[in-house]
């Protein structure tokens, strides 16, 4: 009868697997991590022809080779989890390329689909494809596609079905590549070998064969810790030196080039292209301007500062205040309930402020975190994101860094965890590893909070030549952050992540208009899962901080006596030197690393006055301006929130970097705080 | 006319290149010729700015690092 199955979607990048999985799974998807790697796992649910059906997104990968995480975790799914059928997807305006992780798949021996996604801009470019042949030629099942406008889905499906359900054996030995009789006497060889020496393989025999001869990392270095496998060790080795003799050059690069080989013959029988296809598209002339040599930059600076913009008035401003407003009052109303009740002042205080006040500060902040992502779906999704890579890249070459990282680190500037997070999509792990190292010290959206009030405290009313001076030193303190970034940048690349390699390959796929479902369902996926994340941490954090400021029992809250008191008072004497060794400092400083944005509330609290005018005057009473300056500069570039060391914690699934970035962050910005403060008594500015 | 085999960053916008080889012998060699730089595949020379290269291998346009390019020799066409 029908039972449940399993479809694993493979594909390359940018082939609209994506969309085709948005559409099979529609709502019902949950995203989360493959384990051990910073690989994201997406799986889905789906319901047709009367079968429950699992779905899962495999990474896009261009071969199931070794070389990333990505690749590694896609093979062994195939190989190891069994699903009953691999969908294929595959670009229709670009087969040749996208057949290559076809035959590598096939090679494997699980049952494959091919989904020819894309039709509608095949037939764009006049391109041909001769679907029977096609399916012939490969001896599998093609379905044209067009994923975006949903066509083609429901035949799909019917035969990914069909097939799964289907009895076969032997699947392993239909698909052989002819790789030459050479080849294929050494293969034989080295399975012999297996055998003779009784070992065991999680993959299949013959594939394990031709990846060893393949050069392949990942199965040599699993050969390699086996036991008893010195025989096949030198077999290989054998096998390679005599292959070389007979072929004139490396097996492994005879073995992609006989995959070519076949793939050519293949498309030379089924897909027809006119020369239209030649021409330069609209992409290769958007192309011509976005990444020109001189305008490249400048406009993505303006991109930039426009969806900066629009974050920040739409995002920040507006919503904000209104989630902002509705909190205040249902914190009114709740208190005057409680109140009315007679509810004790404690637990009053318990809910107004740490749970309202704590609920409402994460989801004041979601409203400029959903924009941000809105936008930069947007921009990822209609293929801009990658020509900014590019066109950062030579900048970024000069500062030992990636044109990605750029783009994470800009990311960064609204909320660190976000920037932490879209480290994700660099390549390389010493790109990932250094992007999210360094980006702590790019200024975010809550620290401005803090700037807010300091700035408004002591430099509203200075000029610096014709300029605000407050706006200069908020300026300023977001270069301060972009230099240190560049510097720590500059070293871990040189020092710590000496000699991994960095490599710059990536693919510019043709600009395409972003579908309004494809772009929501992204946005959505990347904001919730920031709000689950960085939400609940801040929310228990924040209560944390309730607890401490109101323990002692009866202690008046956030005073010098309460627990978050005495913490502070026993950190200050560490910031004297830098000009703010009071215990109101070190309590602000303790709630910023929970949530910068709380530093505010903390304070008011901790001086007994509302937010606002009253604060500032409070303020004016700990601090000086050049103090203000320092401890802003501290802000800066301490330890980001405990919402960005659990990123940081997630995205290099470790505790040690996490642990590494609270000292170090905390180490530079003493430093700098210290040298600021210092320097400014010495040149006279109080 | 004899054409030399030179590496990819040597060829000029606009001209067709037809790969021999990928040197070098490191794990990303392979990737390379997986991702369409094989040999006897011929590719277009989009972009050669400072800076890394755009070309064209069959209907892709991959961006590709100097230092990669540096690795991969080809012929013009």
């Amino acid at each position: 009868m029908s039972k449940d199955l399993v479809f694993a979607l493979a594909g390359n990048p940018n082939c609209g697997k994506t969309s085709l999985f948005n559409d099979l799974t529609g709502a019902k998807q949950h995203v989360g991590n493959w384990p051990g790697v910073t690989v994201e796992k997406k799986e889905g649910k789906m319901t047709a022809e009367g079968r429950n059906i699992t779905v899962v997104d495999l990474p896009g990968t261009y071969s199931l080779g070794a070389y990333s995480e990505d690749e590694v975790v896609a093979r062994d799914f195939i190989l190891k989890e069994n699903p009953d059928v691999v969908v294929n997807v595959i670009d229709a305006s670009n087969v040749e390329r996208n057949l290559y992780l076809t035959t590598q798949i096939l090679e494997t021996g699980v049952k494959v689909v091919l989904a020819l996604n894309m039709m509608d801009e095949a037939q764009n470019k006049n391109i041909k494809i001769e679907v029977e042949k096609l399916s012939k030629l490969l001896n599998i099942p093609v379905v044209p596609t067009t994923a975006v406008k949903g066509e083609g889905i429901k035949e799909l499906v019917i035969a990914a079905i069909n097939l799964g359900e289907k009895h076969e054996e032997n699947r392993v030995h239909k698909y052989k590549i002819d790789y030459g009789t050479e080849v294929a006497k050494h293969v034989e060889k080295i399975e012999n070998s297996f055998k003779n020496n009784n070992i065991k393989l999680e993959y299949p025999t013959s594939w394990t064969a031709i990846k060893l001869l393949e050069n392949d990392e990942f199965i040599k270095k699993y050969i390699h810790e086996k036991e008893n496998t010195a025989n096949v060790e030198a077999e290989l080795k054998k096998s390679n030196d005599l292959l070389l003799e007979s072929i004139g050059y490396d097996v492994d690069a005879f073995i992609v080039d006989k995959r070519y080989e076949f793939i050519g013959s293949v498309v030379k029988q089924s897909v027809k292209r006119s020369s239209e296809s030649n021409k330069r598209t609209l992409s290769d002339k958007i192309d011509s301007i976005v990444t020109n040599k001189w305008l490249g930059i400048p406009i993505f600076a303006v991109i930039m500062f426009v969806m900066y913009q629009i974050t920040m008035t739409i995002g920040n401003g507006i919503l904000t205040d209104l989630v902002g407003r509705f909190f205040d009052f249902l914190g009114g109303w709740v208190g005057n309930n409680l109140a009315y009740l007679g509810a004790p002042n404690l637990v009053q205080s318990f809910f107004v402020d740490a749970l309202i006040g704590g609920v409402g500060s994460v989801l004041g902040f979601t409203p400029m975190i959903i924009i941000m992502y809105l936008l930069i779906s947007i921009l990822e999704d209609s293929g801009y994101m990658a020509r900014a890579a590019y066109v950062m890249d030579r900048l970024m070459n000069a500062i030992g860094l990636h044109g990605k990282t750029a783009v994470s680190l800009i990311i960064g500037t609204g909320c660190n965890v976000a920037g932490v997070m879209s480290a994700r999509t660099l390549e390389s792990k010493k790109d990932r590893m250094v992007a999210i190292l360094i980006s702590p010290f790019m200024s975010c959206t809550a620290r401005l909070a803090i700037y807010a009030l300091f700035v408004s405290a002591f430099f509203s009313n200075t000029k610096i030549g014709p300029f605000n001076a407050g706006g200069i030193i908020v300026f300023g303190l977001y270069v301060l952050g972009i230099l240190v970034a560049i510097i720590m940048g500059k070293f871990f690349s040189s020092t710590v992540f000496k000699g991994e390699d960095s490599y710059f390959i990536m693919e510019l796929p043709p600009y395409r208009v972003p579908t309004v479902k494809g772009t929501l369902i992204h946005m959505w996926e990347k904001a919730g899962a920031f709000v689950k994340k960085a939400g609940t941490i801040i929310l228990a954090s924040i209560i944390v901080i309730w607890v401490l400021s109101n323990l002692p029992f009866g202690v008046a809250p956030g005073s010098k006596d309460s627990i978050v008191g005495m913490i502070g008072a026993a950190i200050a004497p560490l910031f004297i030197l830098a000009g703010f060794g009071t215990w109101q400092a070190g309590i602000a400083l303790i709630t910023g690393f929970v949530a910068k944005e709380a530093v505010v509330g903390t304070m008011a609290t901790i001086y007994g006055v509302e937010e606002g005018s009253k604060l500032i005057t409070a303020i004016h009473g700990a601090f000086t301006p050049l103090s203000a300056l320092s401890f802003m500069v501290f802000t800066l570039l301490y330890v980001p929130c405990v919402a960005t060391i659990g990123a940081i914690k997630r995205e290099t699934n470790s505790g040690k970097w996490a642990f590494i970035t609270v000292v170090y962050t905390c180490v530079v910005a003493w430093i700098t705080s210290v040298l600021v403060f210092q320097i400014g008594k010495i040149i006279g500015f109080n | 006319m004899d054409n030399i085999c030179m590496p990819l960053n040597a060829f000029s916008v606009g001209t067709l290149a037809k790969i021999d080889s990928v040197v070098g012998g490191e794990a990303i060699c392979k990737k390379l010729m997986e991702m369409g730089f094989n040999k006897g595949a011929i590719v277009e020379i989009i972009n050669n700015q400072v800076g890394p290269m755009v070309i064209k291998v069959g209907e892709t346009r991959l961006v590709l690092g100097r230092g990669m390019a540096q690795k991969v020799m080809a012929i013009e066409v």
